[in-house]
């Protein structure tokens, strides 16, 4: 500090010649002579406080007219610091801001507010330093990444946008935002662009790219003491519950145990009258992630575990109990001896299943059940080229299709001789099969698959002719290249039906050994998934639903993610919690759980080699003088009004006394 | 700081010179008042008695004539004293000035009394002059004629308002006991005091000059206007005159209780007076004097409520 700063700002001390100046005015002012004072009643509790009140209002002003003068003084060199653009060349700059809206951004920094709060003030402070021409997108670093606002200049939509933004208990996505955010400016005209991240940078190392990335906010990146329940699961007699804690010290003295469940986790069953908390465990005193078992209660989807004691996000020191994770049960109904394959093993459709590695349960039947309860917990089922089905069959996989449920019928030579009493209902009414002259599907038609490779060089033997057949609410999903249907779909209740017009066996056709295939058999698993849906995910994970349903969790009612344009309703959790899912009178309970690495990553270090501060933001010296000057006006405005409004109230009395002195 | 200077003469404002403004006052009185307030007074019904030869007509009882058939003469007893003693306060806080007031209490009180000085000579009645309290003004015996005014005129402008302090239990019998002691039968005893800080005794020893001996009291309270209405503003801090205590109140907190506690005041001495024979004028120092002593006068005829 200078001389002219330390001058400038010791003519703060005159503070006091308002209190001075405010004592005497109180001490001689207000005693005057008045002969009848003894019938005068007593009131000075009362006179006392509206002289301490009036005289404090203008002695407050006064000092503070003072102590801004001579901030005013030092203004040329006194500076606010806050975040703000730095600005080389002078030139617009293209920014954007990467929010990281993840888990560990709920941390409470030593001062007591959350990371994401300050991040969300960092924002602004940022957004207040744009000028015209500076162009902004926004991304938020919670996975998955997520551009929620393209690069625009319009500041006002950005702070709008900001102001929405809300943590979550999401994974962190760093170098996918930062990929998004490049992505984002990448098309733009302006020389200057950046990247702006606003994290605790705990997650993977940023990648290397063109456009520069800067952290302005290095006290995100303090690590926080914190411990976390990732999953609590029933399994069997014991509930075993995952805790991971960022270190031991954050272990150290704190327990576990079951309870009732709270509201705050979301909504869920009521326990019983006579559910009592479980006997505590206590928590090892290390690093990482332990399991622990408790007592399974008898209704454990009314209970939750949580830790005592207290940490850095409090938020995550509780998780409901949630049952175990099923797995996606595929029925297939095949005849094993007309496969075609001349290895020998499972069927191809298993085999197929299998090579999607997409952790399903097959169960292979021989025969379609006829009776729906066989079925149940079931969400695909395939049939390739049955001898038709049963009347009860029919029955049961049409009361079970109308759950949502997904059921594929390959068909061929053998369906096509289907029995009298055998028909191929819900799918078709029946089929015919006929040699076949055409060479594979009109691609166009396949779009809908993710990889439709090898589907157009289809040379079959044979066909089933699937026009003529079609029931009613079917439509024709996949054409041959000579336009006849190949696979259709037809809506059952909330289900799907599909038929495809050629058996799976090798012999038939070269379908199986297709990729295409494969994409059939995944689109298919996809779409059961959507019927039943896992009971278990991690926040940020998109559920699917055939028809809209109602789903209500920690934070109220989920709405519908805006992108949804195939008809299907999709709605991500962000908030880890139970959540109850209501679709068509049914009623089930989903969790959505942490994940254990956003409490195990340390925060990042600003020292990454792919992280530049220079030409980022840092924090601007910016003159306040124009403020400080303003609200000085405003105090020397209200000052002269009380004055006014004293003198007014004072009346001609006061006025006649000061001329009675003046005379005397 | 209202003019209450010790080291200084009375605050006399617009009041002086005493002389003459009291002339004129007592002219407006005389223009205002038909028949002259003084006819008749002092004259008390004593009776009646048979008729006899010689006696005057005017007195006979038409009345009892008509109704009885008798002659009979009304007889009246004439006053042994017809004399008008004024007793002034001059306390400490008859020099209180505020700024509506045309002159100190001491000084409008002086200009009443000088008024009723010269209309009591000039109806030829001799006027006696006491002091309560006070600095350089001399107690004058009852006297008459046209150098009276001059000399009761001449010791009411010498008059000094006390220095702060309470008025003694002493002083104030030393003034009533020559008054009483002076006063004969049928006189008129008018005290001109604010009655602020008069000793606890002054109203009963005050009463007590009337009553049995048919004397006329008269009590005029002369009151600043600040007095009056407290038309005050804001915290105050109050100096007693006389006490010298300090109130600390607030003026609109405390208006409707001091009001009221004046107001109190006054009934008590009206009270009191009205059981001797007396009557209470209260006026304050900015009203007009031709009208006060125009209530002076009707309170001495027993005609002021």
């Amino acid at each position: 500090m200078s001389f002219l700063i330390a001058a400038a700002l010791a003519m703060g001390l005159l503070v006091v010649a308002p209190l001075v100046a405010h004592l005497l005015r109180r001490g001689r002012a207000e005693e005057r002579e008045f002969p009848a004072a003894h019938l005068v009643p007593l009131a000075s509790p009362v006179a006392r406080q509206r002289t301490r009140l009036e005289d404090r209002a203008l002695f407050g002003i006064r000092a503070s007219i003072i102590l801004l003068l001579a901030l005013l003084g030092a203004t040329p060199f006194i500076s606010c610091s806050r975040l703000g653009l730095t600005r080389p060349s002078g030139a617009s700059v293209a920014l954007a801001i990467v929010l990281d809206d993840s888990s560990s951004m709920r941390a409470r920094t030593a001062e007591g507010q959350p990371r994401f709060t300050l991040a969300l003030a960092g924002a602004e402070e940022l957004l207040d330093s744009t000028r015209e021409g500076d162009a902004v997108a926004l991304v938020a670093a919670g996975a998955p990444a997520r551009l929620v606002l393209a690069a625009t200049t319009d500041i006002a939509l950005v702070r709008e946008t900001l102001s929405q933004l809300q943590v979550s208990d999401r994974d962190t996505d760093l170098s996918g935002a930062v990929q998004l955010a490049r992505s984002a400016l990448g098309q733009l005209p302006h020389t200057d662009k950046r990247v702006l991240l606003l994290s605790d940078l705990a997650g993977a190392p940023i990648p290397e790219g063109e456009i520069p990335v800067a952290a302005p906010l290095p006290a995100l990146a303090e690590a926080r003491p914190d411990c976390a329940v990732i999953a609590a699961v029933v399994r069997g007699a014991n509930v075993e519950v995952q805790v991971a804690c960022a270190d031991a010290a954050s272990a150290r003295g704190r327990q576990l145990s079951l309870r009732p469940a709270t509201a705050a986790l979301g909504p869920s069953p009521k326990p019983r009258a006579d559910a009592k908390a479980s006997e505590p465990v206590p928590l090892t005193e290390a690093a990482g992630v332990q399991s622990l078992a408790l007592p399974t209660p008898s209704d454990p989807l009314s209970w939750e575990a949580a830790l005592s004691g207290a940490d850095s996000i409090p938020e995550n020191d509780a998780a409901p109990v949630s049952p175990r994770a099923a797995a996606t049960s595929v029925v297939v109904v095949t005849d094993a001896s007309r496969d075609g394959s001349a290895t020998g093993g499972p069927p191809l459709v298993e085999r197929a299943l299998a090579a999607l590695e997409a952790g399903i349960t097959v169960q292979p039947r021989s025969l379609v059940p006829d009776e729906a309860a066989a079925l149940e917990g079931v969400q695909l089922l395939i049939l390739d080229d049955p001898p038709g089905l049963a009347p009860e069959a029919r029955a049961a996989v049409r009361a079970w299709l109308e759950r949502g449920r997904t059921a594929v019928l390959f068909t061929g030579e053998v369906a096509a001789s289907a029995q009298l009493a055998s028909k191929l209902e819900p799918f078709l009414a029946s089929s015919r099969w006929e040699p076949a002259d055409v060479a594979g599907l009109d691609l166009t038609s396949v779009t809908w698959l993710s990889d439709s490779s090898g589907l157009d060089r289809l040379a079959p033997v044979g066909r089933s002719v699937l026009e003529g057949s079609l029931l009613p609410s079917t439509q024709i999903v996949a054409r041959w290249s000579d336009g006849r249907p190949f696979i259709t779909r037809r809506d059952v209740g909330r289900g799907k039906a599909y038929a495809v017009g050629l058996p799976v066996s090798a012999a038939a056709s070269d379908l199986a050994l297709c990729p295409g295939f494969l994409a059939l058999l995944q689109e298919l698993l996809t779409q059961a998934e959507r019927g039943g849906g896992p009971a278990r995910t991690r926040a940020g994970v998109t559920w699917v639903f055939s028809a809209p349903p109602q789903v209500s969790g920690p934070d109220g009612e989920l709405s519908q993610d805006a992108s949804s344009t195939d008809g299907a309703a999709r709605l991500t959790p962000g908030r880890a919690g139970r959540y109850r899912v209501s679709i068509d009178g049914g009623e089930s309970y989903r969790v959505v759980e942490l994940s254990a690495e956003e409490v195990l990553t340390a925060p990042g270090a600003l020292d990454q080699p792919s992280l530049t501060s220079a030409e980022g933001a840092q924090r601007a010296r910016i003159d306040v003088s124009p403020h400080v000057a303003l609200v000085l006006l405003g105090l020397l405005a209200l000052e002269l009004v009380m004055r006014l409004f004293g003198r007014l109230r004072a009346g001609p009395e006061r006025r006649a006394r000061r001329r009675s002195d003046a005379a005397a | 700081m209202p003019a209450l200077s010790h080291a200084s003469s009375l605050d006399w404002g617009e009041l002086s010179p005493l002389r003459l403004t009291a002339r004129t006052v007592a002219d407006g009185v005389y223009a205002g008042l038909h028949p002259s307030p003084r006819r008749g007074a002092g004259i008390e019904f004593g009776g009646h008695r048979e008729y006899v030869p010689g006696d005057d007509l005017r007195w006979l009882d038409h009345r009892t004539l008509m109704r009885h058939g008798r002659l009979m003469i009304k007889e009246f007893e004439t006053e042994t004293d017809r004399a008008l003693r004024l007793i002034v306060d001059a306390s400490a806080s008859m020099g209180f000035r505020s700024d509506r007031a045309r002159g100190a209490k001491l000084a409008y009180a002086a200009l009443i009394a000088a008024a009723l000085t010269r209309i009591a000579i000039a109806a030829g009645d001799p006027v006696a002059l006491e002091w309560l309290g006070g600095q350089g003004g001399r107690s004058l015996p009852a006297i008459g004629g046209r150098e009276a005014f001059e000399r009761i005129v001449g010791t009411l402008e010498l008059a000094e308002p006390d220095p702060p302090g309470q008025l003694t239990e002493e002083e104030l019998e030393r003034a009533l006991t020559s008054t009483l002691r002076q006063t004969r039968r049928g006189a008129i005893i008018v005290l001109f005091s604010d009655l602020l800080d008069l000793p606890e005794s002054a109203l009963e020893r005050f009463a007590a000059l009337g009553g049995a001996h048919r004397r006329t009291l008269v009590v005029v309270q002369v009151l600043d206007p600040l007095e009056t209405d407290f038309a005050l503003s804001g915290p105050l801090r109050l100096r007693a005159t006389e006490s010298r205590a300090l109130i600390e109140t607030d003026a609109e907190t405390a208006r409707e209780g001091y009001l009221a506690a004046l107001g109190a005041l006054q009934e008590r001495w009206r009270a009191r007076l009205i059981s001797r024979r007396g009557r209470l004028v209260v006026c304050d120092s900015a009203s007009d004097p031709v009208e006060v002593v125009r209530s002076v006068i009707r309170a001495a005829e027993g005609r002021l409520a």
